[in-house]
Parts: C-alpha cells; structure tokens; sequence
C-alpha cells in the first residue's frame, strides 16, 4: 500500500510536471519575442526597416555635416561647435565623438542580430531570407565604413597595419569580459566590409517592387557603388577593383547622370514625399526622418543656415556653373540671425524641418571614384577625362581636352576639384581631403589629429584592451 | 480542521471563577448534571468525554456542552476533549455543576501555520513570527496597517492617509534594487494572491491636458512631481474580522518552500473557520470619528498677499478674497462598520460565515470609501477518511477617494487671495487677481469632478482531503483570486480644459492555483518523530488592462467617453505568466530534543530564460532544546530553551517583467516607417545568460520560555547575501547598447530580532500582559556595477546607489544653512570650505560635491502592546517606534519654493525670511544667491528647495501611541439572563500621541506607495488621520 501511494504521487508528478512545462512558454500580446520576430517574411522586414532606420541615424545629422564642414567651403558662426573637428583639440570625450561611436555600432548590432537569427529562427521563402541577410550585410558595411573612416588610424592614408576598429559581428546576448575585443587593423576592417559586400552581392535584388525601396533599400548597384568607394579610399593596390565595382554600376542601365540637376536635387517642400532621381544608387527617404513622428529630422541644418555655404567658396564657382546658379540659394527667409541672414545656402537640403531625401550614393560619384582609380592605373586617359566632361556639361561648364593635361598629376587635380564641388555637402569631402593628404579647414592640423580619438568611455570599460589612436596619446 | 480550533488558543492567561465547596456529605448516588465550558471564550465543548475516575462509567457533552451521568459522591470525575487540559473534579454534592476546561498548551502542543502544512510550534526550526487575528486593530481598514510595529522584522510603512491607498510591506530589509521587487509574497488560505505590486496596482488619472510652460520661468533644480495617480492597497479587501491567524515566514527555512518568490519574505494569512460546537453568533458594530493628524500650518490671505508683494516689489497679489481652503476641505469623517459572523460545527461539518460593511469619511470632504466582505468557509467529513471543503469570499469596494491626495495638496497650496466662486455661484478656475498660479480648485475636485475605482475581488479556493492511513494525508486544492476593478475619472469642463476629460481604466486579474500535497506524520518508538510534505504546485495568472481617453466632451452631464469629442486607447496590456514547481520539506525531532529539517522546492516559471527555466532553491536547519537534556529538564522555572539555526537560498522571480530575458520587440511609435515599411525595434535584446537574484540566508535563533510561559523570549540574529543582483550597467557602445540589465551586484542584509513577552502581573483579578519587539537591519551593497556607484533620477526618486553603502541613500549637496551677514544660503563643499555658490550651479562636475547622507530605512525599529485587567475591564495600549531613517520634508520643500511663477502659498515658516544683518534664521533672503538668474534661454534656476539638498532632510525616528482601547466585558450573570454569551463594549483612540523631531506632521507617510526602496519622501503626501471609535462586541 505504502509503495502504491509513492508511485501514484511519483506519477502524478511526472505527469503534472510534462503538462505544465509547455504551459511555462508564453507569448506577450504586446511586444514580439525573437523567435516570432525573424520567422515570417513580414515580421523580419520590419526588423531589417530597422536595420536601415539605424543607419540613417548614424549616418546624418552631427555624422554627415562635420564630414563638409571639416573644408572651409562650410560656412560656420565664430563660436560653431563644428570647428572642433578640425582645431587639433578634439577631446576623446567630445560629445559627437561618443555619439558617431556608439550610434553606427547601434545599426551594426540590429545588423547582427539579423544576420545571426534568420538562419535559425528563419521560416520563410529562402531565397527572400538571403536577400534579407544580405541587405543587413550591405547595411554593416556600410555602418563599419562610416566608423573606419572617422576612427581608423591611418585607414584613409594607406596604413593598412594601423588600428582600424574592434570588429563586432555577433549580436549582443549579454555582456562579460570576454566581450572585450581589441581592435583590427585597418586592413582586417577593410576586407571585413568589402567580405559583407561581396557576399551580399548575389543575393541582392537588381530593383524593388516600389520605387523608393529601389534607392531606399540595398540592391546590387548600391552594394558595387558603395565598394567602389571603398576600394578608392582603400588606395594603391585596390584601383582596379574599384573600376571593375564602377563597371559593375554601369551596367545597369537604369542609373544614368540626370541631366537635370533639379530633378537629382527637387524642392522639396512638404517633407513627405520621396523623389529620388535616376542617378542615385543608395539614400535615406524622408519616410526615415518624419513619418508622423512630431521632431523627426535629418539634422542637417543647411536651410536654416546653422551651416551655410561659404560666400568665398560660391565666388570661386564659374558663374556659370548650374551648381553655382542653381543650387546654391537664400535658404529661410525668415532668419533674423544677423551673422547669417544673408548668407547662401545650399538646395541640396531644402526642406524647412531637416525632411530631405538623403542621398548617400549616387553615380556621378562611382564615376568619379573610377576616373580617378584609371588616372591611378593608367596615367591620363579618355576614359577619365570622359568622365571629367560628362560631369561638367552636365552643370553646363565647357569641356576640357585630354591634351590639355600635362601630366597625371594634373588631370587628378581636376578630378578632385570636380568632385569638391560636385559632391559638396554630401558627407564625405573630409574623407576625400584626408586621403589625397589635402589640407582640412585648419591647414595646420596635424596628420596624427586628422583622425578622431577612441571614446574614452571605451578605453575605460574595457580595461585597456582598447587603444586610443596614436595623435591622441 | 484541530489546527484551527487549536489556534484560536490565546496566550493570555485568564482568572478561575473559583467554585463554591460544600462541606462534606455522606456517599450515595446521585444523577449528577453539568456543562463544559471553554474556560477562554465561555462558549459550551460539544463532544467532551466525562468519565468517572477509575471506571468505564463515561458520557460525551452534547452541543450545549451539557451532559448527565449518574455518579457516586466523592468520586472523582475526569473531563477531557481534544485541544483542552484534563480536568479533574472530585463530587461533593449533586448540584449542577459548570466546568470550565483550560486550552492545553502542554498536551498537543501549539500548532503554527508554515508553507503547505502546519507545526507544532515547539518543533519549528524555521524563524516564524505569528499574530492572532484577536490581537488585530479591527478599526483600521486594512490589517497590514494594524501589524506596523507588532511583529519583529516586519516593517510596514503606510503610504498615506488615503483610504484604502499602499502599504510598503518589507521584511528583513529590501532583497532588490528593482523598485517594485521588494513586496512580500502573500497566501490567503494556502492561495499565493496577488499582493502589493506598484505596476499592478496603480491607477493613473492625470489630466491629459499639460499646461503651458514658457522659457524663461524660475525652475527648481531637482524637484518630484506629483503624479495623479493611485495605487491601492490589494490586502485592504479581507475582512480584518476574518483573520485567524497571520504568520510571517522570514528565514530561508521557512521561506525556501515558497522558492523563487520567497526572497522578500510570505505572509500567511489563515481566516476562520468553524468550530466544533452549537451555533455561535458575533456582531460587532464600531463607530469611528477621524481627522487630519494635525493641520498644516500655511499664510493667511494677508500674510500671503504682503509676502508676495514685498517679494516681487510689486501690487501684483492684492487681497481680493480669504478662502480659507483647508478649512473648506477638512472635516472629520465618519466611519461606521458592522461585522456579522455565524459558526458552528459537528463531528461531519463546520462552517464559519461572515458578512461585514464599512463606510468610511475620509478627512477631506465628499471622498468616502465603502467596502462589503462576505465569506464562507466550510468543511465536510463525508467518512473518516474523506474531507472536502472550501473557504470562499467576495469582496466589493468603491474607492471615491482617489482625488483626495489631489485635493488636499491644492487646498494647502491655492492662493488663499484667490475666490473660491464667481458671482455666479459657480467655482473659480482662475488665478486672478494673481499674476499667475495654475493649481486647481480644489473644491471643483472635490464637489464637481467624479473619481471612483470600484473593484471586486473573489478569492477561494476548494479542497479535497484523503487519509489512507492515520499518518499519510493527501490533499488537493484549487484556489482562484479574481481582481476586476474599474476606474473613473472625470474632469468637469473649466477654463483651462474646455470640455473636460476623462480616463476610464478596466483592470482583470485573473490567477488559478492548483496545490497538490502529501503530508506524511509518523512516530516511531515515542521517540523519533517525522513531519514530511511532498508536493507540487501549478498557478498561472492573466492580468489584463485597458484605459480609454476622452476630452471635449459637450456637456459635463456626458459620462461615456464614447460621447467624447475626441477619444483614444491609451493602454491595452494583457500580461501572462505561469508557475510550475514541485516541492518537498521533512522535518525529523528525535523526543522534542534535536531538530532537523530539509526543504528543496523546483520552480519552472515563465518568467524565466527557456534554457535556465527550472531553478532549485534548497533550505536546511537544525534545533536544538537543551530545556530537554536531563540537566535542565528537572528545573521548574524553564519551560523551553531552544537553539535554532537554518540556511537557504530563496528568490525573487517578478524583478524583469513578464516574459524573462528573451529578445523583445516592439514596433516603433510614432507611426515611423523607412521607405514604407514599419519599423520593429527590439525593446530588450535576448540575454539568454541573465540569471535571476538569488538571496542566501543564514538565521541563528533562540527561544526561552520561563517560569509556566509567564516570560517568553524570542532571538534572531540573520545574514541575507543577495548575489546576481539585477542592475543595468554601462556595456561598451561597440556591443551597440549604452547600459543593460547585468547580474552585477551583491547586497547584504545583517539583522537582529528580539520578541520579549511577559505577564507582569499574573493574579485572578488583574493581568497585565507586556509585550515588547524591537529589530534593526542594516542593508549594505556590496557590489555594483562598473563605477560602483550610481545615482538615480527623479523616477527613481534621486536615490543614490553605492558600493560599501546601504541602497537607496539619499545623495545631497550639503546646505550650511543661511549666512547672516548676507542672508545667502552657505553651502559646504567636499574639501571643507564653504562658499554661497551653490554647488548645483557648477555643471561641470556638480555631482562630485554631493554625498550620501543616509537612507529611508530606521536603524531600528518595534513596538510595545501593554494589556492590563482588571476584573471585567481591560485596557490595551500599544506603540510602534522607528529610530534612525531619513525622511525627506518635500512638504516643507515645496512650502519654502516661493520663486516659481506658481506663487502658490507657503508655510508660515517662510515669515522668518533674512531681513538684516545679523539675522540667525535658517530662511535665506528672498532674493538670495542661490537663486541664479542665467542669460538666453537658461531662466531662472532656483537651487534652495530642490530635491538634491539636504536643506529639509530631516530625522524620521518617531514613537507613536498607535492605539490605546479600554474594553469592558458585560458580566456573564446578567447576561446569561439575556441569552447572551458575551457582551463588550470599548472605546478607542488612534494615532493620538506621536514623539517625533520631524518638523512635517505626519512621520508614517511615503510618496512612493507600496516601494520600500524610494521610500523617505513627504511630498504634501495626505498625512495619517487620528481617530476616535465607540464600539460593541455581542456573542449569542
């Protein structure tokens, strides 16, 4: 009887304890878990709008407008926090230096978790799951690039053996020492993005069902656009992948040079609607930056002229120049500001809240990311020089001959001249100068300094594992 | 059901009725009659054997207690019945005899209740301290009100005088530093239902209007808002009536049964149920008259109007109107409570049923609370073998009282200038002829707006009991606690809010516990003894809520946000979680003299992280009576001494939500999209390695008992180590979080606890009963987080967090009062110095100048409860004290701040502002150095009433006359006569007498509700009421 009784509660329990454990696993109405989140297609797209939302965070604002205002073509007021970047004394504290830190390793983690959950939990058409996992590639490589080229020692001026960035590739799941990484090369975060884009790329759609997703979202121009840029930053030894990444662009015929600069550059009045032009490869909607959400913005401030354009600049354009007449303006007319008030701004950013399109890649840029790689391979040639007029008659400017060009050296200058003016105010000019070794707004900032400090914040949590960049020792 | 009759047995000990003796007579034989009674409560013993002493002559009572057995004189007859001493007679003579039977202690042993089963009290190894439901304050409304100072290491603070409102319920000092984690777990009947919880029961009711703020006004640096809203107190709906008996689990060996909810210490609340016996009858009827504790003391309309004008150099607050508004929302409430209860009981059932309704005023005017109670627990033995039962309540509440905290801060702060109505007879909203002052009137609150929470709350459950064998027993119970409550809260049109608005919140709670038990009891050899329960436990809970919005509404007469202008969801929340373990406990006692015991407890809960889900919580102790040992044993004057000690791991299982650590997501507000597509943000990454806090006790204890229980002693010394602390905590940005929830933190908990209780007086007329308890806890954090330090914002009341300090500290610049040579505040500075600036204003690095001054939590706290008797009288007076904890007087704070545009009005105190040199006064000048004046859009910040000085920090220590009630019991002569078994009628006093150096009015009050961890502010909070009762207790 005494057995009896103990096998009966014994089974009881066994009983009890199989019912209830699968009574132990429930699911909030309110929030999505992981598992539901990367198992059907519709709930993983709004994980990867995320993906794209955080890198448009990192990616504009404070990111983009101190890349222009490190040249002096910005113009900026006497006390502008802007002309820190270039004054030789950043602090490893500053603010923005924080903030362009942690905000592209924010995009880099959703990235992340993305890549690292849809193989496991991914339940949908697979082919549409590759592309998704690729889209998330495209948006890592395109966050790590943001970050080398602003923290990597030495990452723009050919020092493939300086410190580059600690290379995250997993998705936080909690944190303990053995988290802390030190940094890679330059070189190992180079080929760890060109890795991303090369893998992404056959996965990658060649167009969107929807017009905006085709320049809003990743798609195999974008990703060869954007290697494109990487392999000229990258410099001697990659010129060549970067003509054969330009080609690539190329040959898809739906991108071509607007003829008219207004419709790569449209007003832009209500801050709702997107109207990417022809020629962009990869940009940032004004869905990301307003939505219905009250305070959205880019944060780039041209129209309000926090930033203007500087009048020495405008004054250095040919008079003739559609880029001059066309694009640069009054901006608000309503600035009472007296330092401002009647400076130019320019129409790129015309949206009076900051609810532009922003355009991260567009092809006159691969263009000229290819005419200046043949210059590199080749000396002077037609091709470039091709290139050089395609651009300049475009925004009405006389073309110039190949004979006209003494030497390389000379026909590069061109080129660089041309893309000062043509890609202004798009983000990258400090990047350009720093890696044609041309002097930033300050002309006497010191190479070591051209480069952003570590946050201290990380140096310090990390125990030293993390070290801080040479200029700032 | 013995346990329950057993545990109605008082510890008191009561006078003989001596009995007549008769001169000797010769023997024969008589036909002898007589009744049984219970010597405690008179009430008549159904079922005693009466036998003749030395024969087999013997009868039983019947449910009058009566019984007749024909006897010889001189015999001697024996009464005995279970739960009663022996009783022993020897007949002189045949008249009727009464014989009252003694509660045995001796023979059975006193039981006490623990986690799924039940003790002999003299047995226990665990640290248990039990109240009787008799020892209660039955004029409170809520029991856990009446336990403030009369359990050792129990500390209840009440939040406010708010009827109905939060209790902060912490035993052995806090075990989390998660604000909302530090709350007992309560079990009504075996039933674990849902007890105090912050999130769970707070209402919010705020306007949803917020007015307009300009640049350029006066802010105070650091300041805590007055959030409208209301948090309950979930235990206020039992019947305090119905309470048996409350028994606090604070040790690991007691708490470890309840496993991953045990860290924050259980309350077992056991309810009546019926006793063997006739019918018996109580009603109990109390009246009681309550008012503020004492009134805040604020400007008069001239004294108002003059400051304000010599502070602005101005004519901008002329004297147009004197309202007097605490006059006009003061008075004293009245509340009226009936209490019916019916039980009675045979050898196949008992049944206990109550009924109970109370009204009660609030102090402040038209905000009253009701409440109905009505129970029934029942028990049925349908053969030896089998019982089934239930205990089953419905309970009903209507809470119009909400606006009262509301009310009353307006009333102290309204401009005393400003008129209460227009010409018209209507109320006045604005704040002319004031320059500014946006606070309501309160009297529109309290006569026009409408505010009720009205909530019903079944709690029951039903058992099955089988005995197969004298020592096994098998029980299973299902328990249900429903929790629907709906809310209101309405706006009337004004100015300000033209339409008026409405929240309407629906809360269901909904909990099913399913308890399944083997309880195995067995004596070998009359020596070895085993207690052994194994078991396994199922709950699973539903909490669901939704509020609903409206404003512009078309008329004020419009309730249905339906008809509202404009309206909208703001919350619709279902939470879920479930509960799986499996439990056992065997406790071994070689004769009454070692102790050992064991429980292991398994908990699957939902909560927890998939793959770290089944989490095991062990607990061991050993007791040792050396009063047993045969060098003791012969000595009268000691009844028992016994060493305890135990050690054990509980947990905490509510600290991170509802659904664990599981990556969650969340689609972005706002109705963001990127390129047509939502976005789906993650709200928590997935932390799958995240463990749960976990809590480590060690308790060492001694209980004495001497000379018959005339003193009993009680001592216990713990040591609780909170290990994997949950505390978010800086991640390198490049793991793309800023902070995040890390096991990084330790706390300890070191204590002392003395329970000292003593019959003073022991003699047939007069007792007098002491009992004296007194504890001290000292809280301590061991181990943070990277900084080791962090200090909190205004949602976590500014409390400051640090390695090698205890949690919670208050962290403040150092005010060095006013100097008088300037009238500037003085500030003292880290480095010794001081200086008039004041250190807020230096932004920099402002927080290196503050430090931590304490915390919220006493040194030491406890209470005395005399009872003294004499004849038919009785009188009860008890004092709860606490000594050592800090207590902010944001009420002062906020009565000091006179340079907002609020202009609200001000504590008396105010009057002895700096007016020459030379003044010594702790008021600064008006237009003093620490309020700065910065260009641009910086304002006005003023530094001397902010939340981040210790300018009215003040010392909470306190020892109040909680209660003080004289009782007289109608003689039983007269009332036999009446058919009446018992008949008292008392009178009480409340809350009248407070020794305190706390300059605000009331020490007993918290702006954080039912958190013990923010506790420590006085922000206006609506202080406790003091209070008068007459009441009667009739027995038939």
């Amino acid at each position: 009887m005494k057995k009896f009784s103990i096998k009966f509660i014994l089974l009881t329990l066994l009983v009890g304890l199989y019912a209830c454990d699968s009574q132990l696993d429930l699911a909030p109405t309110d929030i999505i878990i992981e598992e539901q989140v990367f198992a059907d297609e519709a709930t993983a797209e709004t994980a990867l709008a995320d993906s794209y939302y955080q890198l448009f965070l990192a990616a504009t604002g404070p990111t983009f407008v101190i890349a222009d205002a490190s040249l002096p073509y910005v113009g900026l007021k006497p006390n502008s926090t802007y002309l820190n970047y270039t004054s030789g004394t950043l602090a490893p504290t500053d603010y923005e230096v924080n903030d362009i830190w942690s905000s592209y390793y924010k995009a880099i983690n959703v990235s992340n978790v993305f890549i690292d959950k849809i193989p496991i939990y991914g339940n949908y058409n697979e082919d549409v799951e590759r592309q998704h996992i690729a889209e998330a590639k495209f948006t890592r490589a395109f966050a790590y690039l943001g970050l080398l080229v602003y923290y990597g020692d030495g990452a723009l001026t050919e020092n493939m053996n300086g410190q580059g960035l600690p290379l995250r590739l997993k998705p936080y799941e909690g944190f303990d020492d053995s988290q802390l990484i030190s940094r890679s090369t330059n070189g190992e975060v180079y080929t760890q993005i060109i890795k991303d884009l090369t893998e992404a790329i056959p996965d990658l759609p060649e167009s969107y069902s929807d017009a905006v997703k085709n320049k809003a979202r990743a798609t195999k121009a974008a990703a060869y656009g954007l290697l494109s840029r990487v392999y000229l930053y990258m410099g001697e030894g990659a010129y060549q992948d970067c003509v054969d990444a330009a080609n690539e662009v190329l040959n898809y015929p739906q991108y071509k040079l607007d003829p008219d600069l207004l419709n790569l550059f449209p007003l832009n009045t209500d801050g709702t609607t997107s109207k990417f032009s022809d020629e962009v490869l990869f940009g940032f909607p004004t869905s990301s930056n307003k939505g219905n959400f009250q305070f959205g913005t880019n944060n780039i401030g041209y129209y309000n002229k926090y930033v203007f354009v500087d009048s020495d600049f405008i004054e250095s354009i040919d008079p003739n120049d559609k880029r001059r007449t066309e694009l640069i303006v009054q901006g608000n007319p309503l600035i009472s500001d007296p330092v401002t008030k009647f400076e130019k701004t320019t129409f790129k950013f015309n949206n009076p809240d900051g609810r532009d399109d922003v355009i991260m890649i567009r092809l006159a840029e691969v263009l000229l990311n290819k005419a200046e790689a043949l210059v590199h391979l080749n000396g002077i040639n037609s091709e470039s020089v091709k290139i050089l007029n395609d651009i300049r008659e475009r925004s009405n400017l006389d073309p110039i001959l190949e004979s006209d060009f003494n030497s390389p050296e000379e026909l590069l200058t061109a080129l660089y001249d041309e893309r000062y003016i043509e890609t202004a105010f798009e983000g990258r000019a400090r990047f350009d100068f720093i890696r044609t070794q041309r002097p930033l707004r300050n002309p006497n900032l010191e190479e070591d300094l051209k480069v952003f400090p570590i946050p201290q914040r990380e140096i310090d949590i990390s125990k030293g594992i993390l070290t801080q960049n040479q200029g700032y020792n | 059901m013995i346990k329950h009759v057993l545990l109605l047995c008082l510890l008191s000990i009561s006078f003989l009725n001596a009995q007549e003796v008769s001169k000797i007579q010769t023997l024969k034989s008589v036909q002898l009659k007589g009744t049984v009674y219970a010597e405690e409560d008179k009430q008549p013993i159904f079922g005693a054997t009466v036998l003749v002493k030395g024969t087999k002559n013997g009868v039983s009572t019947d449910l009058n207690g009566n019984f007749s057995i024909s006897v010889n004189l001189k015999d001697v007859l024996v009464i005995t019945s279970i739960g009663f001493e022996t009783f022993e007679k020897q007949i002189t003579d045949d008249r009727k005899l009464e014989i009252y039977l003694k509660n045995s202690i001796e023979t059975l042993g006193e039981v006490t209740i623990i986690g799924y089963g039940t003790q002999e009290k003299r047995d226990l190894t665990g640290s248990i301290s039990s109240i009787k439901g008799a020892d209660i304050d039955k004029t409170v409304l809520s029991f856990d009100n009446a336990l403030t100072g009369k359990l050792s290491g129990v500390q209840v603070l009440s939040s406010s005088g708010v009827p109905g409102s939060a209790t902060a319920i912490t035993i052995r000092g806090i075990s989390s530093l998660n604000a909302n984690s530090n709350n007992p777990l309560i079990v009504i009947d075996g039933i674990p239902v849902y007890g105090s919880d912050r999130n769970n029961n707070t209402t919010g009711f705020g306007r949803t209007s917020v007015p307009a703020v300009g640049f350029g006004g006066t802010y105070v640096s650091t300041r805590l808002d007055n959030k409208e809203e209301f948090e309950r107190n979930p235990l206020a709906m039992l019947n305090p009536n119905d309470i048996e008996s409350i028994e606090i689990l604070k040790d690991a060996y007691a708490t470890a049964i309840y496993g991953s909810r045990g860290a924050a210490g259980v309350i077992l609340i056991t309810t009546k149920s019926g006793k063997s016996g006739k019918a018996r009858i109580n009603l109990n009827y109390a009246t009681t008259i309550s008012q503020i504790i004492a009134k805040p003391e604020v400007l008069s309309a001239s004294e108002y109007s003059d400051f304000y004008n010599t502070y602005t150099n101005s004519n901008k607050y002329p004297l147009e109107a004197e309202t007097n508004w605490l006059d006009e929302t003061l008075r004293s409430g009245i509340t009226n409570s009936v209490n019916f209860s019916m039980s009675a009981g045979n050898d196949k059932m008992n049944y206990f049923f109550s009924s109970s309704y109370l009204n009660q005023e609030s102090y402040i005017v038209e905000q009253d609370y009701e409440k109905f109670n009505t129970r029934i627990n029942l028990d049925y033995k349908f053969s030896d073998k089998f019982k089934f039962g239930t205990n089953f309540s419905i309970n009903f509440s209507d809470n119009n009282a909400l606006n009262a905290q509301s009310i009353y801060r307006n009333s102290v702060l309204k401009a005393p200038n400003i008129k209460a109505k227009t010409d018209l007879n209507t109320y006045y909203f604005g704040y002319s002829p004031n320059a500014g002052g946006l606070i309501d009137n309160p009297l529109a609150q309290a006569y026009e707006d409408i505010n009720y929470i009205k909530d019903a709350r079944t709690i029951a459950n039903i058992f099955l009991e089988y005995k197969p064998f004298s020592w096994l027993t098998l029980k299973s119970e299902g328990g249900i606690d429903n929790f629907t409550s709906e809310a209101y809260s309405r706006i009337i049109s004004r100015p300000d809010i033209q339409g008026g608005n409405a929240t309407q919140v629906t809360t269901q709670n909904r909990k099913f516990v399913v308890n399944n038990t083997a309880t195995m009891v067995k004596t070998f050899d009359n020596l070895h003894a085993v207690n052994a329960v194994i078991g396994q436990s199922f709950e699973t809970s539903r909490e669901m809520n939704t509020a609903i919005w409206g404003r512009e509404f078309s008329s004020d007469e419009v309730l249905s946000i339906s008809r509202a202008g404009e309206r909208g969801v703001q919350n619709n929340l279902i939470g879920e979680w479930a509960l799986f373990s499996a439990f056992g406990r065997l406790n071994y006692q070689f004769n009454h003299k070692y102790l050992a015991g064991v429980t292991y407890r398994i908990d699957g809960s939902s909560r927890f992280n998939k793959n770290n889900r089944y989490i095991g919580f062990p607990s061991f102790s050993v007791g040792w009576r050396i009063s047993e040992e045969s060098f003791l044993k012969d000595i009268k004057a000691i009844d028992e001494i016994k060493f305890r000690a135990s050690t054990g791991y509980t947990g905490i299982d509510g600290s991170s939500g509802y659904y664990g650590n599981q990556g969650q997501y969340t689609l972005q507000g706002n109705g963001l999209q990127y390129a047509g597509t939502q976005i789906l943000q993650a709200k928590q990454p997935n932390n799958p390695n995240l463990k749960w806090e976990r809590t480590r006790t060690l308790d060492l204890g001694l209980d004495v008992s001497l000379w018959n229980e005339r003193l009993d002693l009680k001592v216990d010394y713990y040591h609780k180590k909170i290990t994997n602390l949950l505390y978010s905590s800086a991640v390198p940005w490049f793991l793309g979080y800023d902070s995040q929830q890390q096991n990084i933190g330790d706390m300890e908990n070191k204590g002392i606890e003395v329970e000292l209780s003593g019959d003073i007086i022991r003699t047939q007329n007069i007792t007098w009963n002491a009992n004296f308890n007194i504890s001290r806890n000292t809280n301590k954090i061991l181990k943070l987080n990277f900084d080791g330090s962090h200090a909190g914002g205004a949602s976590l009341g500014y409390k400051y967090f640090a390695e090698g300090e205890s949690a919670g500290q208050f962290y403040m610049y150092d005010w060095a009062g006013v100097n008088p040579l300037t009238g500037n505040p003085l500030w003292n500075y880290p480095d010794g110095t001081q200086s008039e600036v004041p250190p807020a204003s230096l932004f920099a690095n402002s927080i290196e100048y503050r430090r931590p001054m304490g915390d919220a939590a006493p040194d030491f706290y406890g209470g005395l409860t005399n009872s003294i008797r004499y004849k038919n009288f009785k009188l009860d007076f008890f004092f709860s004290f606490s000594s050592g904890g800090q207590l902010y007087n944001g009420t002062k704070a906020l009565l000091m701040t006179y340079a907002t545009s609020e202009s609200h009005n001000l504590s008396r105190d105010i009057l002895d502002y700096w007016k020459i040199i030379g003044h010594k006064t702790d008021v600064p000048r008006l237009d003093n150095a620490s309020i700065i004046t910065r260009g641009g859009f910086g304002g006005t910040t003023d530094y001397i009433s902010g939340r981040d000085s210790n300018r009215f920090l003040e010392d909470g220590s306190y020892i109040r006359l909680k209660n003080i009630n004289l009782s007289y019991d109608l003689p039983q002569k007269w009332l036999q006569k009446n058919f009446i078994n018992s008949l008292s009628i008392y009178v009480q006093a409340n809350n009248v007498l407070t020794f305190t150096k706390y300059s605000g009015l009331d020490p007993e009050v918290s702006a954080f509700g039912s958190s013990a961890l923010l506790s420590g502010y006085d922000e206006l909070t609506m202080p406790q009421s003091k209070s008068y009762s007459v009441g009667l207790n009739i027995g038939f």
